[in-house]
């Protein structure tokens, strides 16, 4: 019942939704089927999810969907009444129909016309497919008697987990919430040096009634008059109401200080632990990859994945998807073996994967373990000689552990081909950088026939980091506890002048000292004290150790990270952002980026000086503002333009020029004519209107060389009109020189 | 009105009060209020944030005003502590970008010290939002949104300087100031380029 008509988008974004949901149901159950063939429980939930596909297709209409839910339907009906078993073969053609109604609800609904006809080929296709493979299947029945579903494995897979519900909230929602929840905890700071400095009343008030206690005994040894001595008790009496009073206040605003304290950390705990995700949200796609990768490679292979409820930042998980997809491909293809192969060493033919997720002592362990053929030791020695990376000798003498660290070398391998798979030799290198963006390690060990087993190692978020706060140029800057060697207190005394350059020692080795300051702010401060607090950053082991001097240490932090305005672009030497406890802003530094920086300031920093000394003398030269929409024609424009010695802006279109126009300054406009929002003709028109502006030259380039386009350009006040056929190098200069002369003029 | 339950008869009551026709006076009062309310505001159909950055008054479009804060701590970027760029600065627990507007419309001016000091009181940070992105910059004073007639706008003299001029496009007589309105649109487009 084709409506014919699927314009109704949101109908069919429903679909989508549902065909996603249960398209992950139907790929875990059919996996677990794949293992235990009658499983009643995941019989069930397959046969559930395929009929609710099937209904949801109808009413959008999708009857290629319709057609490949209900033959996968029937099929589990039929294995649901026993009447048939599911085998390797049939879950693959099922599992295909999975992908099928995926890519058919996946369609945008403009384009889905295809599915709604009454006979799709590929659907039809699907038909056979899975007749086929159930035929196939029928005929070897006789041989393996299918086993009577027990209770036990239903019992097992319901009671599993109850699902809780998800929303989904937008990332920047989140962290607005984050936002205002840090700032109610910074607020809340607020009262109690307020409360404390009430303290201060309290006192003035204690001081008040001893000064009237001591009048009142002075007094009364002169025999006052009773109305003094009256007007004084009743002073008295008022200061100590006063006192009262303010010690109820008091105290009553310290049981609000601590109930508002208590509330405002607990609602900044709950919004950073809403950035959590159980483990198992990232690892979806992975039961279905590592045995589609092994039927592929003509092995068996299974996943099994421990501790899916593990919490984990949302962006960390995101992160490690591509690190934990490449060792799973690795687990497969180097490390099981094929049937037979396994068979022989006396290990079950199905090879067996495990991904192990758990929280350790504040960090997620993530490993990644097979019970492969493991890592040749002796071949790794081989191709670290052959590649020249050791000599035999010092190869030898490696560990095991040394030889595998240069597995994660750029490019090493030591598959002698490439395989589809894996073997490139850009593998682990890719899987050491991702996991180190994460500030995370992995590691890797192996046992020769038993497996091989990765190690992550990795914060449980990124959305909190232990730094070192300290004061450069009287600024807060954190430096990631993880990314510091150590710290020192040098004494000014201590610090040595070699080749010119500072150094201090530091257990024996010597450490090259650079002003923080210098580097971030390229000043350096004007007084040196007496004691330098210093940070060491690099790595000691390729002598890149650097000692930077701060203004002062201010201590260890848990900063929340907050991403820089993505509009700032990368700034050097910082990663991110952060607030201190008082709500002040400070910022991370990017040690990698600062070493190299200091790195630069090292090497080149004497030249530097010498051509500062020079002084440039700035040279005033005409400016172009080119605008186009066509990025190839800008560049070109601005290349050729800059060659003649000007100085080129560029504009992505008109309303783009137009406002670049006004603020610029330019003494010439080149602009194309047919542009999105505003066209180069209306921009013309816009410029020659403008009292302020109308004398800047404009030059029309255009593809249109008809005479009535020329016309139009001229019209509209262009003051030259170049086609772009004609265009070429010396055409576009000459006629700017034309029109504004030379560029230094 | 048989209703034996007295809350409808009270409502009732009521509905009848309000249903009631006016008599000749205060439909005449009416009258005058109506016609008088309409003659004066119909006339004020825009609305303009008004603040002061050193001795120009200034005005940008209220819709464009997320809020305004008192002035706070900014931190300064490295690598980036020329031109505009003031830093960041944290407004509701988010690091947002701080500006110098004065920088933009005279390039290389200093950030005196020395007016710092004369209105610390009356600084205010002010916090701009146009098309989702955030933007804050410290003015000197600030006034508020402020409603007014687009007739009695006039238009800039070609003789007021050229920097501040290219983002005006209206000056509007207020108080005993001239407010020169900004174009908000070509603000945040030459503010954009400055962040890169």
């Amino acid at each position: 019942m084709s409506t014919g008509n699927l314009s109704d988008y949101s109908m069919h974004e429903l679909f989508r939704m549902e065909a996603e949901a249960q398209g992950q149901v139907l790929t875990d159950g059919l996996l677990a089927l794949e293992r235990t063939s009658t499983s009643a429980a995941e019989l069930e939930a397959c046969m559930r999810a395929a009929h609710s596909l099937k209904g949801a297709a109808r009413i959008v209409g999708l009857v290629a969907a319709v057609d490949v839910a209900h033959a996968m339907e029937d099929c589990l009906v039929e294995a649901q009444q026993g009447r048939l078993t599911l085998r390797h073969d049939v879950i693959d053609v099922l599992l295909r129909g999975v992908d099928l109604l995926g890519r058919i609800a996946g369609t945008p609904a403009e384009d889905a016309a295809q599915w709604t006809q009454k006979v799709s080929p590929e659907a039809e296709e699907f038909r056979v497919a899975l007749a086929a493979a159930l035929a196939a299947s029928a005929d070897t029945e006789g041989s393996a008697a299918p086993r009577a579903s027990s209770p036990a494995d239903a019992a097992g897979t319901a009671v599993d987990e109850v699902a809780e519900r998800v929303l989904r909230v937008t990332a920047s929602n989140l962290n607005r919430m984050l936002g205002l929840a840090g700032e109610s905890l910074v607020q809340s700071r607020w009262l109690e040096p307020f409360i404390r400095s009430l303290m201060r009343l309290k006192q003035l008030q204690r001081d008040t009634a001893t000064a009237l206690d001591r009048l009142n005994e002075s007094w009364s040894a002169h025999l006052a008059d009773p109305v003094t001595v009256e007007i004084l008790a009743e002073a008295r009496g008022k200061i100590d109401e006063c006192q009262r009073v303010l010690a109820d206040r008091v105290t009553q605003l310290d049981i609000f200080d601590r109930r508002y304290a208590s509330v405002a950390h607990r609602l900044y705990d709950e919004a950073l632990a809403s950035r959590m995700r159980p483990f198992s949200d990232g690892t979806q796609e992975f039961r279905r990859m590592v045995r589609d990768l092994a039927r592929e490679l003509g092995k068996e292979a299974h996943l099994e994945i421990v501790g899916e409820t593990a919490q984990v930042d949302r962006d960390v998980l995101e992160k490690l998807k591509a690190p934990l997809t490449h060792l799973l491909r690795n687990a497969v293809d180097h490390g099981i073996e094929s049937p037979l192969e396994r068979m022989a060493a006396g290990k079950p033919a199905e090879g067996h994967v495990r991904i192990d997720a758990h929280h350790i002592a504040g960090l997620l362990e993530i490993s990644v373990s097979d019970d492969g053929q493991g890592i040749a030791i002796e071949r790794v020695r081989r191709a670290i000689v052959a590649r020249g990376l050791a000599d035999e000798q010092t190869a030898q003498r490696f560990t095991d552990a040394e030889l595998l660290e240069f597995l994660f070398l750029p490019g090493f391998t030591v598959k002698d081909t490439v395989s589809e798979i894996s073997g490139r030799g850009v593998g682990l290198d890719a899987v050491q950088n991702m996991v180190k963006k994460l500030r995370g390690s992995v590691s890797l060990s192996s046992q020769a026939g038993q497996g091989s087993r990765f190690q992550l190692h990795l914060p449980l978020t990124t959305s909190v980091v232990k730094a070192l706060v300290t004061e450069i140029g009287g600024e807060p800057y954190a430096f990631p506890l993880a990314h510091i060697v150590c710290t020192a207190t040098v004494l000014r005394a201590e610090v040595e002048l070699l080749e010119g350059r500072q150094h201090f020692q530091l257990s024996g080795r010597q450490i090259g000292l650079v002003a923080a300051q210098q580097v971030l702010e390229g000043t350096e401060s004007k007084t040196v004290p007496d004691e330098l607090s210093v940070i060491v950053v690099g790595d000691r082991n390729r002598g890149h150790e650097y000692g930077l001097a701060v203004d002062r240490f201010r201590g260890v932090f848990e900063l929340v990270v907050q991403p820089l305005d993505p509009r700032l672009g990368k700034i050097k030497d910082i990663s991110a952002g952060a607030l201190l406890d008082d709500g002040s802003p400070l910022l991370i530094v990017d040690v990698d980026d600062l070493i190299q920086s200091v790195e630069r300031l090292v090497s080149t920093g004497h030249l530097a000086g010498v051509r500062y000394d020079e002084g440039v003398v700035e040279v005033a030269r005409k400016r172009v503002l080119v605008v186009d929409d066509s990025l190839t024609v800008r560049e070109l424009q601005r290349k050729l333009i800059e060659n003649g010695g000007y100085e080129v802006e560029v504009a992505v279109d008109g309303v783009d020029g137009w406002n670049a126009v006004r603020l610029g300054q330019f003494d010439l406009v080149v602009t194309d004519i047919d542009m999105p929002r505003m066209d180069g003709i209306e921009l013309v028109g816009l410029i020659k209107k403008d009292t302020r502006l109308r004398d800047v030259p404009v030059m029309v380039v255009s593809y249109k060389d008809r005479e009535e386009d020329r016309r139009r350009g001229l019209d509209a006040g262009a003051d030259f009109y170049l086609t772009k056929s004609s265009f070429h190098e010396d055409a576009l200069l000459q006629a700017v020189v034309d029109l504004i002369g030379e560029a230094t003029a | 009105m048989t209703d034996p339950r007295p809350a409808r008869s009270v409502a009732s009551l009521v509905a009848e009060l309000l249903d009631r026709g006016l008599d000749d006076a205060e439909l005449r009062e009416a009258t005058k209020q109506v016609a008088q309310t309409a003659a004066s505001q119909e006339l004020l159909t825009r609305s303009t944030f008004i603040f002061r950055l050193g001795p120009e008054w200034l005005g940008l479009p209220s819709s464009v005003v997320d809020e305004v804060v008192e002035t706070r701590a900014i931190h300064t970027l490295p690598h980036r502590r020329e031109g505009a760029m003031r830093g960041l600065v944290n407004v509701r627990g988010q690091l947002t970008i701080c500006l110098a507007l004065e920088q933009l419309f005279q390039p290389g001016a200093p950030v005196s010290p020395g007016r710092a000091r004369q209105s610390v009181l009356s600084r205010r940070l002010v916090v701009v939002a146009m098309q989702g992105h955030r933007l804050a910059f410290e003015a000197d004073e600030v006034h508020g949104s402020h409603r007014f007639d687009p007739d009695s706008l006039r238009s800039v003299p070609a003789t007021v300087a050229k920097s501040v001029a290219s983002f005006t496009t209206d000056l509007l007589p207020w108080r005993d100031h001239t407010v020169g309105l900004l174009d908000a649109e070509l603000l945040f487009h030459a503010l954009g380029r400055r962040l890169g």
